[in-house]
Parts: C-alpha cells; structure tokens; sequence
C-alpha cells in the first residue's frame, strides 16, 4: 500500500482491481474485509446507501470506505495471489487556479548588496567554479586598463582597430569584461563577475566611437581561436529585416571556430519593442553555429527590446539577465548600470566559462550543456530559447 | 573599393587562393589562417570574378555595426 506524503487525503481508499475481474473482486472486497460496494455498471442494482464503496467497471477501481482493520486486511489481499492488486488513499485534489498569482507576479526584490541580480539569477553565487584556465574572450570597444577591479588578473589584449589601442574610449566593452569576467568582491559595491578567475582576452573591434566592421569582428574571432579560447563573447550585432539569409561566411568562420574548441556566442539584438514589435535576430547572432542570446529582466520577463525568433532564420538559444545591469564602465565613472542584450551575453559566456572549466567541455559539447542545463521558463521557446541560464 | 571578407573552401590550400584573389584584383588586409577567410577590398564592378576565383566558397561585402553611444541606457 502506498502512502502518499504531503497529499491531503480523504479518509477513504482506491483499490486497483485485476483487469477483467472486476466482479471477481467485489466478491473478494466482501469476503476478506466484509466491503460491499455499488456498482457503476449497475445502476439500479445495489442500495448505494448500504454500500461502503463503489467499483467503476470501465477502470477496474473501487472507491470505499474502509476502517483500519478492513485497510490491512487489503493490504493482505494485495500480498496475496488474486483480483486485488494495490490500494492507496484517495486524495483530496484542487482546480488548477490559472489566476492564482505566482511569485513571479510579485514585485521582486533582489538583495544586491554582496552580489547583483543577474549573478544570482544564473546561479553563479552558489556554484564552485571560477573560470580558471579558461580563456574567454570578449570582443567589443577593448577595456578599461587601469581599472581598479581588473588589478592582477591575467589580461591579454588586441586591437583589430586601426589607430586605437585596446583601451576602451566607450565603456561598453568594460561592462561585457566585467559581467563575464569581473571580481565577486570588488572594494566597493556588489560582486558582478561570472568567471572571475578566467583569463581575460580583450579584443577590440568595435572603435571608442562603438563602430566596426566584420572585417576586424572575424579578425577577432580568428585572434580568439588562435590563442585557445573556448569561449567568445560578442555583444554586437547588425540589425536585419525579416526573412533575410544569414551569412554563410559567418556561418563557416563559426563552425571552423567550433572544429577547434571555440564557442561564439552573441547577442540577439535590441530592435524589439514588445509588446507591439518583436524584431528578427540580427547578424551575425541569427547564423545556426553561434549561440544567440535574449535578456530577461529582473521579474524573469522578457526585456521588451529583446529581438525574438520570427522566422525560420535566426533564433534565439537561451536567455540571461539584461536589464538593469550592473557593473564595469571606463574610468572615471568607473561602474554603470545599463540593459541590452549586449548585457545578456556575458552573463552566458560567463557562465560557458565555468561549465567549460567544470566539465572539460568545448565546441558543441559546451553548447549542449548550456542548453540542457538552462533553467526552463513559462515563456515562449522563440523568445527564449531553452530558458534562463544556469551555472554548473 | 568595396570592403569584402572572402571564405576559402575547407580542402583549398589557403595560400594559392589568396595568391589568385590578388590576381582578381583583391587588395588584401589580411588572412585569418583559423578560420579560412582573406579580408580586404575590391572594385565594385570586380567582384563577380572574386566569386569565380577557384577554391572560394562565399564572397560577402563587410557590413557595418554600431552601439549606441556611450551614454544611452542599452
């Protein structure tokens, strides 16, 4: 007999009764525990008021009522051979409220006094690893060099920008740097880095003014696979009008990446306006080999800039937080907090980092532990692909 | 010229390709070894011949991408 845990139950008991011995079992309710029960397929047959329970022919159930010694007296029958195969308490069972509120609908309040929401939302505060002896790399407007948090950490550098060095004249590549790679105790403020022992590769290719050209984007990506790292961060893109071909020369430069160890994971785009507006994935994040990445807010909504999947080209893969998103900026600011899918994808390259060093996954296989491990949403699959990334 | 990033088929040999993009007319910026792509620019009216040198798979001019500036909320 089993006893569910935790269900509220009746007070009276199922019994599951051999197939096609349904009226042989009635006998036996009676005769090993004096149980009389009216039958569904007979309607007029049995005083329902004398009986102590009912067989529902069609299921071979009875439902009856049962003291504690006609309930171990089943629970005989059920060891022995015959009609009586298993009893169990009924249980008392609700409607689905598909009004009832979930936490979800509340405001949420996060904590971000020792680390941000996004760290927490990705699991990344309760994980053991670090990123170290991962290479990750983020392409973007290069970093801030002289930052305070990025002190000691191995950092190597490149500019794929004609008459600009590395460091970064815009801010937005020290965000990327700082979400995916940045500290966990910063001296002032919330810890907001994911892999906050990996190697850091800088590459620029987009200028101080946030403007480049696929030229110095592959130029980076071929740096990045030149120099090991299992991991790309590209939050750029270009947006593009639905229907539009991906590009098949990003397409190979990421499954030649892919060949030799390196993910490319980039961001969706920004050119929705929800809910009115859901615009296409955009280049190069929409070709099949690089992972595209949405943001999700603090509530666990979609971000209403986040582009979606609209056509048979270009969908989004997985989610991370970008809203409201703390950290990094280029000094004298020093930290901002800004939203974009830009802020999206380095939580995911991140977090692709830790799984990486965790598991010794690369290529596809790191990719198909991104998705697997995800955490589902109630959400649609084509705004956010398999859910809301998690930390090993 | 238009900018251009050209990808070399898997089982070319990159350098005699590129040697045969120069003879197109390509002015080459540069030749990423791990990926099998030559950057670089050409005349408009050339391009159609870059796509008929042998051993190349794609021919794609270079797009353009900018963030918002630095003060934008995204």
């Amino acid at each position: 007999m089993s006893q569910p845990t935790g269900a509220e139950t009746t007070g009276r008991f199922l019994v599951l009764l051999e197939d096609n011995a349904v009226a042989a079992g009635a006998r036996e309710l009676g005769r090993v525990a004096g149980i009389q029960v009216a039958s569904s397929a007979d309607p007029g047959g049995v005083d329902r008021g004398a009986a102590d329970g009912q067989i529902f022919h069609e299921l071979g159930v009875a439902v009856v009522d049962a003291s504690p010694d006609q309930v171990a007296a089943l629970a005989r029958a059920v060891d022995q051979p015959g009609p009586i195969l298993y009893v169990e308490p009924e249980r008392v069972v609700h409607a689905i409220d598909p009004t009832a509120p979930s936490a979800a609908d509340e405001a949420t309040a996060v904590d971000e006094t020792v680390f941000t929401w996004g760290l927490q939302a990705v699991g990344a505060t309760i994980s053991t690893a670090t990123g170290t002896g991962i290479r990750v790399a983020v392409l973007d407007t290069g970093l801030e060099l002289n930052h305070p948090d990025l002190a000691g950490r191995t950092i190597t550098t490149s500019s794929f920008i004609n008459g600009q060095t590395v460091q970064d004249g815009h801010g937005h590549g020290t965000h990327c740097i700082g979400t995916s790679c940045g500290p966990r105790k910063p001296a002032t403020g919330p810890g907001y880095g994911i892999a906050y022992e990996a190697e850091i590769y800088a590459g620029k290719v987009l200028s101080n003014a946030g403007s480049g050209s696929d030229g110095g984007i592959l130029g980076g990506i071929a740096w990045a696979v030149t120099n090991g790292c299992a991991v790309v961060s590209m939050s750029l893109g270009a947006a593009v009008q639905p229907g539009t071909p991906y590009s098949p020369v990003y397409e190979e430069a990421a499954a030649r990446a892919m060949a030799k160890g390196t993910l490319i994971i980039a961001a969706a785009g920004n050119e929705s306006n929800r809910p009115g507006k859901i615009a296409p994935v955009g280049h190069p994040a929409n070709c099949p080999s690089i992972i595209s990445v949405g943001a999700v807010d603090v509530d666990r909504a979609i971000a209403f800039f986040s582009c979606g999947t609209v056509d048979t080209i270009g969908q989004v893969d997985i989610v991370g937080p970008g809203v409201d998103v703390y950290s990094s900026w280029k000094l004298p600011t020093n930290y901002r907090r800004i939203m974009g899918t830009s802020m999206a994808t380095p939580h995911v390259a991140g977090v692709a980092a830790l799984i990486a060093q965790k598991s010794g996954a690369r290529g596809y296989e790191l990719w198909a532990r991104l998705m697997q491990t995800a955490r589902r949403m109630p959400l649609p699959s084509t705004d956010v692909g398999s859910g809301l990334v998690q930390a090993p | 010229m238009d900018a251009v990033v050209v990808s070399v088929a898997d089982d070319q040999p990159l350098p005699a390709v590129v040697s045969a993009l120069r003879r197109a007319g390509m002015v080459v910026d540069d030749v990423l070894e791990p990926l099998g792509m030559v950057t670089g620019s050409i005349d408009p009216e050339a391009l159609g011949s870059l796509r008929a040198v042998p051993g190349v798979a794609h021919v794609e001019r270079q797009r353009g991408f900018q963030l918002p500036p630095p003060t934008s909320p995204t």
